[in-house]
């Protein structure tokens, strides 16, 4: 179970950013839109597009190992979720209103550190494909001495 | 996505540290690794730094499997980039060391965290590829024109910084000449050098450090006017020559025509 500290992280505008390897262990990573945490607080989604995140895509069924790292801009609070991938499918109308809501709260965290909100609404965070995982381990990654930390249980 | 030919020192804009980048890595068991970097650090035309403060699993990673992954932002106008990286070497010492550890320590200082923000070293990674992301930002990219000040320091300036931070270092008159002297061959590839100094009432000059040549010649002399030393001593002009013995041979020869003509 995520512990109620992290599940609290991600429900805010965190920056998202998705890690994978391919066949040869050669690492990959890319930038998520958005990131959903499930009623059994294990299973997260995150949101995806084939724009960008070509290669991680490829990498997912391949081995469905994967990282997610989530920094709350403001106060660098900041973790890492690691599991297994259980299913990619297209996104849904219900995936891009959370993605669109994740994206608004983004935009605020940037724009409180002084981003210019141009630069983040010209981003094209429309994401395609909808990446479910089940979560196995928590690190607390907020920076500093005690940064790689495992959480919860 | 498209590959291109993009050079580092095109995205200087990306190693200023203004927007964290992330890094991935991989364990040797397969498990991927992904964390926050607060800046990518621009070393030369192949290869770029990332500090190692702390023992993490970044750390521990690249020493597995050294191949990794970079995300970075041009701050302008948030356009993003992906460098594949190989894992080459960490340096806990010299000019790269000195100045990220200054420029974190910069930082900490203001905060308090001195002891904390310490950097164990600068590891370095050989860019394998570059990626621009095409499809993330629908800005158009910022006018190539633009040039950082700080990345792209003139090179004549990098060596008078490290020529000044050297000399400061020197307790003694002979460490001030002997560094000087090893400057000019470090830095500007004077490999063979002379300081002398000048007897002005006696018209000769006496030299007090040599650098490069086989025997030192500390306290040999030569009069003012005398060859070419002793030439440019009393003309108090730099000269510079070329192909010497190409004007050498020449020279012999017309001083042999001139003998043969009597």
């Amino acid at each position: 179970m995520i512990p109620d500290s992290i599940v609290a992280l991600l429900q805010t505008g965190i920056s998202v950013m998705v890690g994978t390897r391919d066949a040869s262990l050669m690492p990959e990573c890319t930038r998520a839109w958005g990131i959903h945490i499930a009623a059994d607080r294990r299973t997260v989604t995150i949101f995806l597009s084939k724009a960008i995140a070509g290669k991680t895509i490829e990498n997912l069924p391949e081995n469905g190992k994967i990282a997610v790292t989530c920094t709350r801009p403001t106060d660098h609070i900041t973790c890492q979720l690691k599991g297994q991938v259980r299913g990619t499918r297209p996104v849904t109308s219900v995936d891009r209103d959370a993605s669109k809501r994740w994206h608004r709260e983004f935009m605020a965290e940037l724009t409180a550190i002084g981003v210019p909100s141009s630069l983040g609404e010209a981003w094209i965070a429309e994401p395609t494909v909808a990446v479910e995982m089940t979560v196995t381990d928590v690190f607390d990654q907020t920076p500093g001495p005690g940064a790689g930390k495992k959480i919860g249980q | 996505m498209k590959k291109t030919s993009l050079q580092l020192e095109d995205l200087w804009a990306c190693f200023q540290g203004i927007v964290p980048a992330a890094l991935s890595t991989c364990a040797s068991d397969g498990t991927p690794n992904i964390t926050f970097i607060s800046q990518v650090y621009y070393v030369d035309t192949k290869h770029v730094a990332i500090s190692f403060q702390f023992f993490n699993k970044t750390h521990r990673n690249v020493r597995e499997n050294p191949f990794a992954c970079v995300m970075a932002l041009d701050p302008r106008t948030l356009h993003a980039y992906r460098f594949r990286l190989r894992f080459a070497h960490s340096e806990s010492t010299g000019p790269l060391f000195e100045s990220m550890s200054l420029q974190l320590q910069a930082v900490a200082s203001y905060s308090g965290m001195t002891d904390v923000f310490r950097l164990l070293a600068a590891d370095v990674y050989e860019v394998l590829d570059v990626e621009c992301l095409e499809g993330f930002t629908r800005l158009p990219f910022p006018q190539p024109s633009e040039r950082s000040s700080r990345l792209f320091v003139d090179s004549g300036l990098v060596s008078l910084r490290l020529i000044s931070e050297r000399l400061n270092k020197a307790q003694a008159l002979d460490e001030v000449l002997q560094a000087s002297l090893q400057l000019l061959d470090e830095q500007f590839g004077f490999h063979h050098s002379k300081i002398l100094l000048a007897d002005e009432r006696n018209g000769k000059l006496l030299t007090i450090a040599s650098h490069g040549y086989a025997e030192n010649g500390v306290g040999s002399e030569v009069g003012v006017g005398e060859g070419l030393i002793g030439m440019v001593a009393r003309a108090r002009r730099t000269l510079y020559l070329s192909a010497m013995d190409h004007g050498l041979r020449y020279a012999r020869a017309v001083r042999d025509r001139a003998e043969a003509l009597g």
